[in-house]
């Protein structure tokens, strides 16, 4: 990876990279493991992109997908399904990520969300119409509407049983 | 008044320095379990040896040639004498120390991988047309003034028995067709991995 493609094709969507992997990942570990894969897969499939769709388009559904496949290939290691719940003391720690604590337990929330809720949560706080959010997650437009009401009043359930 | 999930979401992030990670030891991890992964199967393959010499020597009993037993002997020995050196092979890959970086520690598995293949292959490329010779000879001395084509039962070969030599040639170009089916490198192979994963790494290597 050249010092130019890192610049402009990893740099200005970093932030993008870095909102997704915290979503999928429980440790500061696991997140930069995360970060560098999805890093890596951008360089792989560089030459893929061919212009259809945004960059950021394309970025977004990258990064899901290989944060997805990760999380997968960790569950089916580890036998479990990783959740709040079942998280040790020093992963739940590791969580307190943000210096805004607002922002802080709202992740908390969004991790307690399934995989693909998750993602979806995510793409419409980043603001992508529902064609966008559709089109990464592989589903009707319709859907996306009821969906992500949905999604949000079980985070807004999480949230207040959390004490937020 | 209680901030909506956007408004957390857009005023958390225009606060929020968000910290870029280093991309450093991500190979590390990746490299060891490819190397542990190539490992477990070159232990496969060599472990596979011992039930195929077994089995060619019961395929000799079962076939009721004779001196089966000498024969059976024979022929599984190249499965026993291949599991031996696979053995001290796989002990010289996992000799191999992890060096102070995973790139240096992948090349030096990659070459040991390639002398392994490549001696293998000089070794498979000999011994074959060796190990047929005595055959060739024992057939020669005990056909003499017989054609070839009496000797194998074929109509229409009336070359003399020393012709029976000139299977040599072709049983080591057969061998080295095997040779190179066997040792060539496959892209769904591990070694073809760990060559993907130096590329990767030396394209990498002026960010890393």
């Amino acid at each position: 990876m050249s010092n130019d493609f890192y610049t402009s094709s990893i740099v200005p969507y970093s932030a993008i990279i870095i909102k997704i992997c915290r979503v999928y990942s429980n440790s500061q570990q696991d997140f930069e493991d995360y970060y560098q894969e999805v890093c890596l897969q951008i360089w792989r499939s560089r030459n893929k992109f061919k212009g259809n769709s945004k960059k950021t388009t394309w970025i977004y559904r990258l990064s899901l997908n290989v944060c997805l496949t990760l999380l997968k290939k960790e569950v089916k290691y580890r036998g479990v399904h990783i959740n709040s719940n079942n998280l040790p003391d020093q992963l739940i720690e590791d969580r307190q990520i943000f210096s805004d604590k607002d922002l802080s337990k709202l992740y908390e929330g969004i991790k307690q969300l399934s995989e693909i809720d998750r993602a979806i949560i995510m793409l419409y706080l980043e603001e992508l119409s529902y064609k966008e959010i559709a089109k990464i997650i592989g589903t009707n437009t319709n859907n996306i509407g009821v969906k992500i009401q949905r999604i949000k009043n079980r985070l807004k359930k999480i949230l207040t049983k959390n004490k937020f | 008044m209680e901030k909506s999930i956007e408004q957390i979401w857009k005023n958390g992030f225009l606060n929020e320095d968000l910290l870029i990670p280093k991309i450093e030891s991500f190979y590390n991890q990746k490299s060891i379990s490819l190397v542990e992964s190539i490992i477990n199967k070159f232990k496969k393959k060599v472990l596979l040896l011992i039930p195929l010499g077994i089995l060619v020597f019961i395929s000799n009993i079962i076939l009721d040639n004779d001196n089966a037993i000498f024969w059976g002997v024979i022929s599984s020995f190249p499965c026993f004498g291949w599991f031996l050196l696979g053995k001290k092979q796989l002990k010289a890959i996992k000799e191999i120390d992890y060096k102070s970086n995973s790139y240096d520690y992948l090349v030096s598995i990659q070459e040991k991988m390639n002398q392994i293949r490549s001696f293998n292959k000089r070794l498979i490329i000999t011994c074959v047309p060796l190990g047929f010779l005595p055959m060739l000879i024992y057939t020669y001395f005990n056909n003499q003034g017989k054609t070839i084509g009496e000797i194998f039962g074929v109509d229409g070969l009336n070359y003399p028995t020393i012709a029976i030599f000139l299977l040599i040639p072709i049983v080591t170009i057969i061998a080295v067709l095997i040779a190179d089916f066997l040792f060539k490198n496959n892209p769904k192979s591990k070694t073809f991995d760990i060559d993907s994963l130096i590329k990767e790494m030396e394209e990498l290597s002026s960010k890393l």
